[in-house]
């Protein structure tokens, strides 16, 4: 039994951290994306106001 | 595949190496160590040596080997040698198996040295299958050289050891396998021609591979 | 493209509860290994994601040498990552199976000993990808060594079961699935709804992987674009 539950708890801890850790991934680059986007495009409006 | 090309690079490699005596001198010293090394940690009998030294041939082979092709690439970087290389009006492959049959002669001729030493500092008896143990040799060394040479092309220093081993780790069972049944247990010597024919496989899979992707990877 | 990914996600969350079901109440317990016989399902299933992946690394890499394709090459990553990580989940269920069923963690196997092999030469993989240089050129290294490695496994496979059987009988039966006298028919649903559910799953991680390698191409798009905007 103990062998049983152990497996299955080490697939699942390993499942789900790789989970977390793509969608931790994901949720840092587009932050960062976002965040380029945002300056590029306040850089073009400074533009055309000028 | 234009032999006169490769033959070229080969001819080059060699006169490197023969320019550059220091670095055959650090394979063989590197060998050497390792047999020392190794009876300092195992509490050698002759009855545990019987079973480990063909093993220890081929983990010798593998080290030096390793290096031998790390070197071959790496070298090249200096001054941009390899960037001249690749704009020179000769085919992609010739570079390559150039280099591997260069690889395979240094490596051969450190071997001849090294494994009549391993078998003196052991006292390691064995005369007979001579040949047959050559044969094996050749076929290894010429696998292993193939893919080590290809690896050493697409990888740096670190990464080319971790991705080395586990595709040669075929070669190297085969290998230890038929140098233990030569050395060992000659009776099965009709096994020792399986493991060879899978060497052989392995040697014609892997060429014709790499051949066939090395434009591919050294190509622009 | 958005609801593709919810409604895939969706399916593997349902498809997951019916399995876990299927597995722990609903199939029947194996009359001589008992419990433990229930690592089975998640295991062979793992495996069997794993081997899908690497096969799809395989092909991408393929594709990449031959179109030079984009895509390709990043679910080749996505892929090959999640192919270590389900091939982790194969290495550790499979010793605690073995502990339980033959009393031993590890034998040297051919089945196992092509897994972790395989293992080895995926994480080589992955570490080659993210070598740093000229972006074409690690595509072309890490696509030429994806399809090298495949082309092994094989090899690795023959190699290592002739080495084995020269040295001790075969003694658990022609595999480790063995159950003693055929599988029943319930098990074996369990075990194809389990190996759906993966499946399922792994389709949602590659295109999850796909986006980030995406999203991150972007990224140094505009990197690029601003570093030759200031020098």
């Amino acid at each position: 039994m103990i062998y049983l539950f152990s497996a299955y708890t080490v697939a699942w801890l390993i499942i789900f951290s790789y989970l977390f850790l793509l969608f931790r991934r994901e949720n840092k680059i587009r932050e960062q994306l976002h965040f380029i986007e945002h300056c590029l495009q306040e850089k073009k409006n400074r533009k055309m106001v000028r | 595949m234009n032999i006169k090309q490769i033959w070229m690079i080969t001819k080059k490699e060699l006169y490197y190496e023969y320019k550059e005596k220091q670095n055959v001198m650090f394979i063989l010293v590197f060998a050497l160590l390792m047999i020392t090394t190794y009876s300092f940690s195992f509490t050698i009998t002759q009855d545990l040596l019987k079973q480990i030294t063909p093993g220890f041939i081929w983990i010798v082979t593998i080290f030096t080997g390793v290096m031998c092709f790390e070197r071959s690439i790496s070298y090249e970087l200096h001054n941009d040698c390899l960037t001249g290389l690749l704009v020179a009006p000769i085919e992609k492959s010739a570079i390559y198996i150039g280099k591997a049959i260069a690889n395979f002669l240094i490596l051969f001729c450190t071997n001849v040295i090294v494994i009549p030493l391993l078998f003196i500092l052991f006292d390691f008896r064995y005369y007979q299958h001579l040949s047959l143990f050559f044969v094996v040799m050749v076929v290894g060394l010429f696998g292993f050289s193939i893919v080590g040479t290809f690896l050493a092309c697409i990888s740096n220093k670190v990464l080319f050891y971790i991705l080395l081993l586990p595709m040669v780790s075929p070669l190297l069972i085969a290998g230890a396998q038929s140098t233990k049944i030569l050395f060992l247990t000659e009776n099965q010597i009709h096994d020792m021609f399986s493991w060879l024919k899978m060497m052989i496989a392995y040697d014609c899979i892997f060429f014709t591979v790499c051949y066939w992707l090395i434009d591919f990877v050294l190509g622009e | 493209m958005k609801r593709l990914d919810a409604i895939l996600l969706a399916c593997s969350a349902v498809c997951m509860f019916i399995a876990l079901y299927m597995v722990f109440i609903w199939s029947p317990i194996e009359v001589k290994m008992g419990v433990v016989q229930k690592i089975f399902y998640i295991h062979v299933s793992s495996a069997w994601v794993s081997f899908l992946a690497f096969f799809v690394v395989f092909i991408c890499s393929l594709l990449v040498i031959w179109k030079s394709n984009e895509l390709a090459y990043h679910i080749a990553g996505a892929s090959a990552e999640i192919g270590v990580v389900f091939t982790a989940i194969v290495l550790t269920t499979g010793p605690i199976w073995a502990r339980s069923a033959w009393n031993t963690w590890w034998t040297w196997e051919p089945r196992l000993t092509t897994t972790l092999i395989l293992f080895f030469m995926y994480i080589g993989y992955l570490l080659l990808r993210q070598s740093d240089g000229e972006r074409n050129k690690v595509a072309r290294f890490s696509s030429a060594f994806g399809l090298v490695a495949f082309i092994n496994v094989p090899i690795v496979f023959m190699a290592i079961r002739w080495w084995n059987s020269r040295l001790h009988p075969v003694v658990f039966g022609d595999g480790k699935n063995q159950k003693g006298g055929g599988v029943e028919p319930e098990m074996l649903l369990t075990l194809i709804v389990c190996v759906v559910t993966m499946t399922f799953l792994y389709v949602v991680l590659v295109r999850k992987g796909v986006r980030i390698a995406r999203m991150k191409e972007k990224i140094k798009m505009y990197m690029e674009q601003v570093y030759t905007h200031f020098s």
